[in-house]
């Protein structure tokens, strides 16, 4: 909702309003006051702007009535289907409160109105509730619960982080302790550290170191090949010896067998292997396959076989000769690969000795190994002492590369913990820093909040009780108890809880200042502030200034509604004392009845009801000189004490207009002048001078009518006319209506300095002071 | 209706210019850091991380 202006509220069956009652809204009006005697329906009109809004009824509850109170909503005898709430605003726009099914409706729910609401009996509840209830009132001013999660997240990453940081630190420092283990394996050497030696050996040229290694790795192992053709060739060469003796013997062995089996023998085992062998794939065969002859055809197989028995021994040689002249071909070639392969290794030998620019500590045998296979024995034992400073040369380089490997490993682990460590100490301060931040931004935040709460609770309380409130009253969120508020005051010059030693009286007034400052704070154009009888207990000399107050502060509001029971108020207004600063909207509500339902009636001003006196067809000159002549004491008792006029000392102040007319006299009745304001929109305001001399001149003669028609039995008022009545009410009226202004009411502010004006500036009233 | 901001949204808000002035966070980062605190989704890893960006920046800048 905005701040559109209300037009009316309509209750029917609703609580009090037994019927339809109306209470119409008067244009450019944002104060509306409802005064009424108890049980007039004053808290109906708030039930009905508290339906609407939030779908209860709140003056039912806490009254041990239990819950489900929706079924006292209705007026007596109606039903909750019989309710209809409206409340129409000056956009043609009517939202209406009614029951369906039981269940309460409001259409157009984004017409609903916003209200704060404020019952007599809840006046110090947020004073004299716990710390812990009063944070619960406050919380949607001050609720920064997400903000501290995402806080409380950065608390932990900082404790992580310092965690973290000490992890580093002994990854660095154990890192660093096997580093200082290969420095004081490598001796320490003087005028170094872990730190420089490692970096020192870690920048030495390390591609020199790995091909001496592969050279030496060569040469090595070539000569290890050379060891092992001595044995190599004795093997071979007893292995050719070998078979040659064995081929030979079976050579004689196969040519004594042919000779014991017969002069061809040979000749004849192959020949009968083949017809074997023929008549195994033909046996069918009919013929000799030899002469074709038919004659001996049947058992010639068998024949075949006896024979080649006979002739096995020739056959078993032959095979021995057979194998012993493969071995010995295999023995010779052997050798033959033997020597090729000991070529070979002269040439691997010549390769690693010529491939690398050998240093000093290397020696070499003085020849180079022999050409003939068979001598390398003796090169290899000359060469015994060459080949102990290569292998020693290729321990020590071996041993060199794994020591930069081991020291290299080392120094990157501690580098890199080094640095993670260095990281999270730089990232540390920064992370408390932005921490702090969240914190003291948080703090001033809250306290940022509940200093201009409590301030603008001071300044209304001021308001009332001058002196008494700025920088006085203290809200304060209790540091070791997490929602909970503490409200302080100065009492004395001490900080105390109000309650403790405040008046009643005074603790109404903080209750009512806290509640309007509260709603204040919160987008209050949008709302309607609902004051339910809230000054009962106000001590009568606070509650003037409490009225101002409220005018105040209504201008802030959407619409302001407050209810009141004191008469004083109603009579205030009625002589335009209530001096306001903004058109109020006086409303009297009277004479409530089951069946009528709630009633308002006219609350028109003194000068109107005089008005309506004189208008009448048959005017009643008594009421008529009664009303007026009261209504110039109010006048006369008003410019007497605003100009210290003399007047007689008399107990009780009953001062007659026989005292109060003669008294404002001389150069100040000569000077009396009324500056009738009346503002033009988008032009200057035309401004209407008029002397106050003749109206009292006027008034001092015929005075006496009022004493004459309008106060006593006097029969006097049998000689005078009714125009000498009429007369003088006449007077009295433009006097009044020169005075008193109906919008704003008296001038009574001399802030300008030169004149007395009142809260709309419409009346400007001269001279400020008293001439001498 | 209203867009007036929640207290952990103003607060939010006043924080992060704090930030953004001290060099920690940065400055293109701001809503998205404002909202993240705001709504308290801001994790632990999230602030460490845009620490370390902002101060990678103040550093290269």
């Amino acid at each position: 909702m905005t701040g559109i202006a209300l037009k009316s509220l309509s209750l029917t069956a609703f609580r009090g309003s037994s019927t339809t009652f109306k209470l119409p809204f008067e244009k450019g009006r944002k104060l509306t006051l409802v005064y009424g005697e108890n049980g007039t329906g004053k808290t109906t009109i708030c039930d009905a702007l508290e339906f609407l809004a939030v779908g209860d009824v709140g003056s039912l509850n806490d009254k041990g009535m239990g819950r489900a109170l929706e079924k006292y909503w209705p007026s007596a005898n109606k039903a909750l289907s019989d309710i209809d709430v409206v409340l129409a605003t000056s956009n043609g726009v009517e939202c209406k409160g009614r029951f369906v099914d039981k269940k309460p409706v409001f259409e157009p729910a984004d017409a609903r109105p916003v209200i704060e609401l404020l019952r007599q009996q809840q006046i110090t509840a947020l004073i004299e509730t716990p710390p812990a209830k009063r944070y619960e009132v406050l919380q949607r001013f001050i609720d920064v619960e997400a903000v501290e999660k995402s806080e409380d997240a950065l608390r932990k990453q900082v404790q992580e982080l310092e965690a973290d940081r000490t992890s580093r630190e002994n990854a660095e420092y154990q890192s660093f302790a096997a580093l200082n283990d290969l420095f004081e394996v490598a001796g320490k050497p003087a005028g170094l550290t872990a730190i420089t030696w490692a970096k020192a050996l870690l920048a030495e040229p390390q591609d020199n170191v790995e091909s001496e290694l592969k050279a030496v790795e060569l040469l090595r192992g070539v000569l290890i090949a050379f060891g092992a053709y001595p044995d190599l060739l004795t093997q071979s060469q007893n292995s050719v010896v070998a078979a040659k003796d064995a081929f030979d013997a079976a050579n004689t062995a196969m040519k004594a067998a042919v000779v014991t089996a017969s002069g061809n023998a040979s000749e004849t085992v192959k020949l009968l292997e083949a017809g074997k062998s023929y008549l195994h794939a033909h046996a069918d065969a009919t013929v000799c396959p030899l002469c074709e002859s038919d004659d001996k055809i049947a058992g010639l197989a068998e024949s075949i076989n006896a024979r080649l028995v006979q002739l096995a021994s020739v056959q078993e040689a032959q095979t021995n000769l057979d194998k012993c002249r493969s071995t010995l071909n295999r023995a010779e070639a052997a050798r033959a690969q033997l020597g090729a392969n000991y070529a070979k290794s002269l040439e691997d030998y010549a390769t690693a000795k010529g491939g690398f620019a050998w240093g000093a500590k290397y020696t070499f045998p003085a020849s180079d190994p022999p050409a003939d296979i068979a001598d390398v024995q003796q090169w290899l034992v000359s060469a015994e002492a060459s080949a102990k400073t290569w292998a020693d040369a290729e321990a020590s380089l071996r041993q060199g590369s794994n020591r930069f490997a081991a020291v290299k490993s080392a120094l990157d682990r501690y580098e890199t913990n080094s640095t993670r460590k260095k990281e999270v100490e730089a990232l540390i301060p920064k992370a408390k820093q932005a921490l702090e931040i969240c914190v003291k931004a948080r703090q001033a935040f809250t306290d940022k909040v509940m200093a201009e709460i409590a301030q603008q609770v001071g300044e209304l309380y001021e308001k009332v009780h001058p002196n008494e409130g700025l920088e006085k009253i203290a809200l304060q969120l209790d540091p070791k108890k997490r929602s909970s508020i503490e409200m302080q005051a100065k009492f004395a010059g001490k900080d105390v809880p109000p309650t403790a030693y405040f008046s009643q009286s005074h603790l109404d007034t903080l209750g009512l200042c806290v509640f309007l400052a509260l709603a204040l704070r919160d987008k209050a154009i949008e709302k309607i502030l609902i004051l339910d009888d809230v000054l009962g207990s106000i001590d009568e000399p606070h509650v003037e200034r409490v009225i101002d107050m409220l005018y105040a502060v209504s201008e802030r509001f959407r619409h302001t509604l407050i209810t009141t029971h004191y008469r004083p108020w109603r009579e205030k207004f009625r002589w335009g004392r209530l001096k306001p600063d903004q058109p109020c909207q006086f409303v009297e509500l009277t004479g409530w009845g089951l069946d009528g339902g709630m009633r308002m009636k006219s609350a028109l001003p003194e000068t109107a009801r005089l008005k309506i006196l004189m208008e009448a067809e048959d005017p009643d000159l008594q009421a008529i000189c009664s009303k007026a002549g009261v209504m110039l004491e109010e006048a006369l008792d008003y410019l007497t004490q605003k100009y210290e006029c003399a007047v007689p000392r008399r107990h009780g102040a009953a001062y007659t207009l026989g005292d109060l007319l003669p008294a404002v006299k001389g150069k100040l009745r000569d000077n009396l002048r009324v500056e009738i304001v009346t503002p033009i929109e988008g032009a200057e305001p035309i401004v209407a001078a008029i002397d106050l001399k003749p109206m009292l001149d006027a008034l001092s003669l015929i005075a006496q009518t009022r004493n004459v028609m309008g106060a006593h039995f006097n029969t006097l008022s049998f000689e005078l006319l009714d125009a000498d009545a009429m007369k003088f009410a006449k007077q009295v009226e433009q006097l009044a209506d020169a005075l008193v202004c109906p919008e704003h009411g008296w001038p009574s502010r001399e802030k300008s300095g030169s004149y007395w004006e009142n809260g709309g500036g419409t009346r400007r009233l001269h001279p400020l002071k008293k001439p001498s | 209706m209203s867009d007036e901001k929640s207290p952990s949204e103003t607060l939010a808000a006043q924080i992060v210019d704090q930030l953004i002035q001290s060099g920690l966070v940065r400055t293109e980062k701001r809503d998205s850091v404002v909202t993240k605190i705001a709504s308290g989704e801001m994790k632990g890893l999230d602030w460490k991380n845009e620490i370390d960006l902002a101060a990678e920046k103040a550093a290269t800048a």
